[in-house]
């Protein structure tokens, strides 16, 4: 990125840090340079003058010592063995090549050559420059600089001119030929330093005299500069360069000291290195630290771009890493805190919302539930108990608006506290002004209060004495208020708006199911008292039918009463007759042995059979009122079973244990007893036929509770299981006798006295007939 | 953590210091070291290769440290010349010091195909033995120090102190140019001083020792030339010329100090020997010797009192005054 913070942050410091450091760093090391270039040229300057000194002096010196020679020793007076002589000690010197003393013609008079070999005769003296200018001028003559041919080395011819003293002309000239090499000895021994050289140039720019005498044998020119500084040297190459002259006569020598730039200059190209080397290192110094600085202010910032980029996708839990203290740790701090709000606050909304939706889901669920109550009372039980539970309210309870006096009931309450709310039929006038809930149900509104301590229409309940907020929601179905939700939260604010929508909405669904349920509730009413009815119906049917049956029997009853009363007066007649006849042909006919005996007994017995019949017959249809006496039932029953004929092989067991005194018909009671016994009589005469063991017929009579039992137990074939629920039909029979009305006359007498019969019958082991008498 | 994050970048500080250390390092740089083959026929002039020694010294070349001379003493044998200068170029020195003319030319030979460069000193006349073009520019790989045929001003010196000279003994090798080329100047000045020469040949030691057992009785004097043959015996030559009372010149100072030649007028092989290892030096920084002009040697006038007394001979104060090297 060009434009990134650390593009523009890397700039800014390069342009504040880098830039100013170097050009301090430039001008420092200019200011060094120049410095130190001044310093090298003062140097070679020093140098030069030095030389310069000493060479003048060296010319000086070897003139005075000619003249003192010469003029001293009054040369021109001496012979020429003396003179000889005195030249000799001057050539000792050895830096004369050679010397000739000419005469005033300019005449050779004495040449000595310091090899000895005679020297080169350097032209014809009477016109050449070294006679002519002493000889004219009286003055020292300095010939240009020449070199020995053989040697390459320099020399210079100077002319001395000897002069007479008292005439003050010149005698005789002293021409010597100086060797400028003593003058290299001179500069040898000048102190140079590294790179440092010294040389002498004359007029014709060559070099007469160098530390190295290669230079000079070389015959190396040079043209001498103007001006000091730094320039070519004698090799080529930069140097820095000083010139100084001496003049002697015509001949101007330049003492040149030069060193090389690299040697002149070294401290100020050490130094320069030395800032170089710094502002290098200050330069990966600042650099480093401006890296790390950069990187330090810049990574942080990258990482909460990113950690931006990041969360912008939605991944809240990125953090940046806080890892300094400054404004970037407190930014990223800020940065993390914020992120961490905005987490919180969105967590907080989806936990919101996904509270919100439980408790829509909650109510869906609740009012589901309660859709499938009917039940009114139930209903309002579940809506308590399920918005307490489910929502953990402090307490809940439900008013129902009772229409008529304008009262609201409170219909149902959560836990003790509402079950002894709703003992006491806690009720609220709707009128009531310091009342929330009446309040709510008037307005229509659900009402809030956050500290109902604090409210003015608040009733204290002491049943919930824990109470701090209360909310109070009418339930309305079709625009009509039918009852108020009421719910308490025991924290100040513990009910909030989140609470009146789910409420409100739970209200919604309370009244739908209320109605619901108070509308099956009239419906089951309805269908209740229909069903009453058609019970009532039915009974009523039932009990006609059974008026109408008894009606039927009642009229068969008097009609057969009737019938076998006529038919038993018109048979009982001829039976009279016919048993008074048979009575008469016994008596007749006994102990006449006319073998009609067993016809007589027959007729007899059926004779006595048909009157049985005509009496049962009678005893059935003749069920008049009772005769009742109060008797010691045991007592009585003892008689009776006295009074019948046991017959043989039947043992009759009493075990009368009753000990009461019974009110009932004797005669009729009697009539029972008897058709019992021969029943069981009968029975047992089946199976004396078949059987031989002696058979018992067992007697019982016992109180229990309040009631008489008396059991006869015969020891019978028993009675099968498909003839046993017909036993008690009249005319039903199952003996080849009789006209089947025993029992049932035994049932219709029982069932005068308010008793009951019961036969329990085991086929092959005998009979048992229970008859149970109350003893009222 | 954050000690860490520092860690980090010690790889670059550590980098920054190694390359630093490469560029001092390479800055610093080796010295190089020189290796010199001497080659010599006159252990008299030995001393040459010590003032050799001592300017190399002066120049900033240790004998030891930066230098390393391989000289295995003179070769007396003239015949062993070539087999030497070729061992020097077989173990591959940087510079051949060449003593004497003989030397020197071995040096040539043995060099021709290769560019070992030559110093010589002294060689009276390198154009003659044909080591250099011109002494300005010798052209090839041999370069060094020369001498001015100072034999005619020795002569002067001779005569100046022994005026009564008028015959003159000199044994020389006509094989070797130096006294051949001396020669030559001798004669002249001798015309001039009016003394004669009394040559004899020798061309090899025994000659030398019969020309020393024969000093002619004529002879005033004895000039020793500069002849590498006849120096190889020059203390002989002086116990004989004592012994007949007989004043000696020699060719260098050496043999006054050394030997008891009574004078001499000619280089100093100290100083000669400085001025060769300028040239040395100057070819070590790169210069070829065929750009370095032979130089030329400076003269010296040494005198030994002890011979003078030896043979009866009394040297004014006015000489004495002149000369460069008294022994006494």
């Amino acid at each position: 990125m060009r434009n990134s913070i650390r593009t523009r942050l890397t700039v800014a410091f390069i342009g504040l840090a880098i830039v100013p450091l170097l050009l301090v760093g430039a001008i420092l090391a200019l200011q060094s340079f120049t410095a130190e270039e001044q310093q090298a040229l003062n140097l070679q300057r020093e140098v030069t003058r030095r030389v310069a000194t000493e060479v003048t002096a060296f010319f000086e010196e070897l003139e005075n010592e000619l003249r003192l020679v010469s003029q001293m020793q009054m040369l021109p007076g001496l012979d020429q063995n003396e003179q000889h002589s005195i030249l000799l000690l001057l050539m000792s010197q050895d830096v004369f090549e050679g010397l000739v003393l000419l005469d005033s013609q300019g005449q050779k008079q004495i040449h000595l050559s310091r090899l000895g070999h005679s020297s080169t005769d350097r032209g014809h003296y009477p016109e050449a420059d070294e006679f002519v200018i002493p000889q004219t001028s009286g003055q020292v003559y300095y010939s240009p600089v020449w070199f020995e041919e053989t040697s390459g080395e320099p020399l210079m011819t100077i002319a001395v001119p000897l002069l007479d003293v008292r005439t003050g002309l010149v005698d005789d000239i002293l021409v010597s030929e100086v060797r400028l090499k003593k003058i290299w000895g001179l500069i040898a021994d000048v102190q140079v330093s590294s790179g440092q050289s010294v040389y002498i140039v004359d007029s014709q720019d060559k070099v007469v005299a160098h530390r190295n005498p290669s230079v000079v044998l070389r015959d190396t020119s040079f043209a001498v500069p103007d001006q000091d500084g730094i320039q070519p040297g004698l090799t080529g190459s930069s140097v820095v360069l000083a010139v100084d002259t001496t003049r002697f006569g015509e001949q101007e020598f330049s003492i040149i000291a030069e060193q090389t730039v690299p040697e002149a200059l070294a401290p100020a190209i050490n130094s320069m290195y030395v800032i170089a080397a710094v502002i290098v290192v200050a330069l990966v110094v600042a650099s480093s630290l401006g890296f790390l600085i950069v990187r330090q202010i810049i990574r942080p910032i990258q990482t909460m771009a990113t950690t931006a980029q990041i969360i912008s996708t939605g991944d809240l839990s990125q953090q940046v890493e806080v890892t300094s203290r400054d404004e970037l740790g407190i930014l990223a701090n800020t940065f993390n805190s914020m992120t961490t709000q905005l987490r919180t606050l969105i967590d907080s909304l989806e936990q919101r919302v996904a509270r919100r939706t439980r408790q829509i889901e909650t109510v869906v669920e609740v009012s589901q539930q309660l859709t499938g109550i009917l039940d009114l009372q139930t209903l309002l039980r579940e809506v308590v108990t399920m918005t307490k539970e489910t929502f953990g309210y402090y307490h809940v309870h439900i008013y129902v608006l009772a229409e008529e006096n304008k009262t609201l009931i409170m219909a149902e309450g959560y836990g003790q506290a509402g079950e002894k709310m709703k003992q006491q039929g806690h009720q609220i006038p709707l009128d009531t002004p310091a009342s929330l809930v009446a309040r709510a149900a008037r307005r229509r509104e659900i009402v809030l209060v956050n500290n109902v301590r604090q409210a003015t229409d608040w009733l204290p309940n002491p049943l919930l004495p824990d109470t701090y907020s209360e909310m109070a929601i009418p339930i309305i179905t079709e625009k009509k208020v039918i009852g108020v939700l009421d719910v308490q939260s025991d924290q100040v604010a513990g009910l909030d708006e989140e609470d009146k929508d789910l409420l409100r909405s739970l209200a919604n669904h309370v009244a739908v199911a209320m109605t619901n349920a108070q509308l099956y509730q009239t419906e089951q009413e309805l269908r209740g008292q229909e069903a009453e009815r058609a019970q009532e119906l039915a009974k009523l049917n039932v009990e006609l039918q059974a008026a109408q049956a008894e009606l039927l029997r009642q009229e068969r009853l008097a009609t057969l009463g009737q019938l076998t009363a006529t038919v038993s007066h018109e048979i009982r007649n001829p039976l009279a007759t016919i048993r008074a006849s048979a009575f008469t042909l016994d008596r007749k006919t006994r102990d006449k042995e006319l073998g009609v005996e067993r016809a007589l007994d027959r007729i007899e017995r059926n004779i006595t059979r048909c009157d049985n019949i005509i009496t049962e017959l009678l005893d059935y249809t003749r069920m008049g009122e009772l005769k009742l006496q109060l008797i010691l039932f045991d007592d009585w029953l003892q008689q009776v079973l006295d009074e019948q004929t046991l017959p043989e092989g039947v043992t009759l067991s009493r075990q009368l244990k009753a000990g009461v005194e019974m009110r009932l018909d004797p005669e009729r009671f009697r009539r029972v007893i008897i058709n019992l016994f021969d029943n069981a009589y009968q029975a047992m005469q089946e199976t004396l036929q078949s059987d031989s063991q002696k058979q018992t017929l067992t007697m019982q009579t016992k109180v229990i509770g309040e009631r008489l039992k008396v059991s006869i137990t015969d020891t019978g074939p028993g009675i099968p299981p498909d003839v046993l629920p017909r036993i008690f039909e009249p005319l039903y029979s199952t003996k080849g006798f009789g006209v089947g009305l025993g029992l049932p006359v035994v049932q219709g007498i029982v069932k005068q006295h308010g008793g009951k019969i019961e036969i329990n019958s085991e086929v092959g082991k005998g009979t048992q007939v229970l008859i149970w008498l109350s003893l009222d | 953590m954050k000690h860490k994050q520092q860690l980090k970048y010690l790889p670059i500080f550590i980098g920054l210091f190694i390359i630093t250390g490469l560029l001092l390092a390479a800055c610093g740089g080796g010295q190089k070291t020189y290796t010199i083959g001497v080659i010599n026929i006159v252990p008299v002039l030995d001393s040459t290769l010590v003032g050799f020694k001592e300017g190399m010294t002066e120049l900033g070349y240790i004998e030891g440290e930066n230098i390393t001379y391989v000289y295995e003493g003179a070769t007396v044998d003239m015949g062993k010349l070539d087999s030497v200068a070729q061992g020097l170029v077989a173990a591959d020195v940087d510079l051949i010091l060449s003593i004497t003319t003989p030397a020197t030319q071995a040096a040539q030979r043995a060099t021709a195909t290769t560019d070992i460069p030559v110093v010589f000193v002294p060689v009276t006349d390198p154009i003659g033995a044909g080591l250099v073009d011109s002494l300005k520019q010798p052209g090839g790989n041999i370069t060094g120090v020369t001498f001015g045929i100072q034999e005619a001003r020795r002569l002067e010196w001779l005569v100046q102190i022994v005026p009564t000279i008028e015959q003159i003994y000199i044994p020389y090798n006509p094989e070797d140019q130096s006294p051949v080329l001396a020669l030559e100047t001798l004669s002249e000045a001798a015309m001039k001083l009016g003394v004669e020469l009394i040559t004899h040949e020798v061309r090899n030691l025994e000659e030398v020792m019969v020309a020393i057992e024969n000093i002619p009785e004529e002879a005033d004097a004895i000039f020793l030339l500069p002849d590498s043959l006849v120096a190889t015996r020059a203390s002989d030559l002086v116990e004989a010329a004592t012994e007949l009372q007989l004043p000696t010149s020699g060719a260098n100072a050496e043999v006054v100090k050394a030997h008891g030649v009574l004078i001499s007028y000619a280089m100093g092989q100290i100083s000669s020997g400085k001025q060769a290892a300028r040239l040395a030096d100057q070819i070590f920084q790169g210069i070829k010797p065929a750009d370095l002009p032979v130089e030329t040697a400076e003269f010296y006038l040494a005198i030994n009192l002890k011979t003078a007394e030896a043979i009866g001979l009394d040297i004014s104060d006015e000489i004495l005054l002149q000369a460069d090297i008294i022994v006494r």
